[in-house]
């Protein structure tokens, strides 16, 4: 009975075998090509986060500086802040959006990798939109207000 | 065909299960190696805001050490201004070399301005014009304690200047209350009025009821519409079990730039003299 080959066609098997390893083939193509997407947005929302509390923070800090003077009844002449943000993340570029009303850090990328992260200031905070690119900012205290500026 | 002794495919099974299980390592190493790739790491340290705070404390510290120095009786008069320069420059070149072994730049500036011009501070809380009128100048005074409550070359203006002394129910027990034409005490005792003569009042005297107004326990002094009024005062006494000393004469400006790779800071702040 083993060596019955009746019903089989050496066609038939050669389509089968074609099909099935295009299918997984495909498939493999497939998941890997979503498990490279997948990463890349964790990546970016990680980093997303990293940098938008670092950013926070930095805002938290000139504005400790501000209320520290202002405790000793100063006046601040010069207060600016420098600091970096990568040009891209994962080879892709994203914003930073800095809101006064909600008082949100919004970093988003075309790829929906999005994160916001709050801040609070004792004094006004410019709003600002700003995009990657430029690397480097500064904070800066002017007219009493925080501002972020691209450097 | 004996199908359970042919082990021909063995070898074939076993490769597939290899590749099998080397293709699920290499893909978990390579979503790690793609999410560490992709990670964007900031370099650099964080401020340390307490850089500039120990900044600002040393340097009140030594505004005040200068002027009591240059200030004390016995030292000659003449050569107070450059006895008080002299003091600040040595601490600013000292502190910058210090600053200097961190990588910071600092540089400390100061004007005596005021102090040449006789130019007296405000009794608000920062001894500027436009400071905190109403504040507490000492906490938990025990009244029979204070030795000196004396106020100098001040000068008040016609809306006046309260001084009062609350008890732990911020009761006022007593209040003396100064303009330009004279002065008016309320107390749990009696009520006096009388003129402001001499730019100087010792609250001491028995003609402010100061001390024989105030029933035991502690109190606070508070000072009320400071900005109406400028000149020296000095209080001492004992609080909380502790000898306290508050003592103003004039502002002193001091200008401090701190420097580092990412930050830059230039401010100014009115510094009180002696206290």
């Amino acid at each position: 009975m083993l060596r019955n080959d009746k019903a089989v066609s050496v066609s038939v098997g050669f389509m089968l075998m074609f099909a099935i390893t295009v299918l997984v083939f495909t498939g493999l193509i497939i998941s890997f090509y979503t498990l490279t997407q997948n990463s890349e947005k964790s990546a970016m929302r990680e980093s997303f986060k990293i940098l938008g509390e670092g950013l926070a923070i930095k805002i938290t800090t000139v504005d400790t500086l501000i209320n520290m003077t202002g405790r000793y009844s100063g006046t601040i002449n010069t207060l600016e802040y420098e600091f970096s943000m990568p040009e891209s993340i994962a080879a892709k570029s994203y914003s930073i959006n800095i809101t006064n009303s909600t008082n949100q850090i919004i970093m988003e990328s075309d790829n929906g990798a999005r994160i916001a992260v709050p801040f609070s200031t004792s004094v006004n905070f410019t709003r600002r939109n700003i995009y990657s690119g430029a690397g480097n900012y500064v904070l800066r205290y002017i007219n009493n207000s925080i501002d972020i500026e691209e450097r | 065909m004996d199908f359970g002794k042919n082990t021909d495919a063995q070898f074939m099974l076993l490769a597939g299960f290899i590749i099998g299980t080397g293709l699920v390592i290499t893909t978990v190493m390579l979503n790690s190696l793609l999410f560490e790739g992709n990670m964007a790491v900031e370099a650099g340290n964080e401020l340390s805001k307490d850089e500039i705070a120990n900044l600002i404390m040393i340097t009140q510290d030594e505004i005040r050490k200068a002027y009591k120095n240059s200030t004390d009786p016995g030292q000659n008069v003449s050569l107070k201004f450059n006895n008080f320069s002299n003091q600040m420059q040595n601490f600013s070149s000292n502190l910058s070399k210090i600053y200097a072994m961190y990588g910071e730049s600092i540089n400390v500036s100061w004007d005596i301005e005021r102090w040449k011009s006789n130019q007296y501070a405000n009794f608000t809380e920062n001894g500027m014009a436009g400071g905190r009128p109403d504040w507490s100048v000492v906490e938990g005074v025990n009244a029979s304690s204070v030795s000196i409550f004396r106020f100098t070359n001040t000068t008040f203006s016609i809306t006046g200047f309260r001084i009062e002394a609350r008890n732990s129910s911020n009761y006022t027990v007593w209040s003396g209350e100064f303009n330009s034409s004279g002065y008016k005490i309320t107390n749990t005792t009696g009520t006096s009025y009388g003129n402001v003569s001499g730019q100087s009042i010792d609250l001491n005297s028995t003609s402010y009821y100061f001390k024989q107004s105030i029933p035991p326990g502690p109190v606070s002094l508070y000072f009320i519409n400071g900005n109406n009024a400028y000149g020296k005062f000095q209080i001492q006494g004992t609080a909380n079990g502790r000898t306290f000393y508050r003592e103003r004469h004039f502002i002193i400006n001091s200008t401090l730039s701190y420097y580092t790779s990412r930050l830059r800071a230039n401010f100014t702040i009115p510094f009180s003299v002696p206290w």
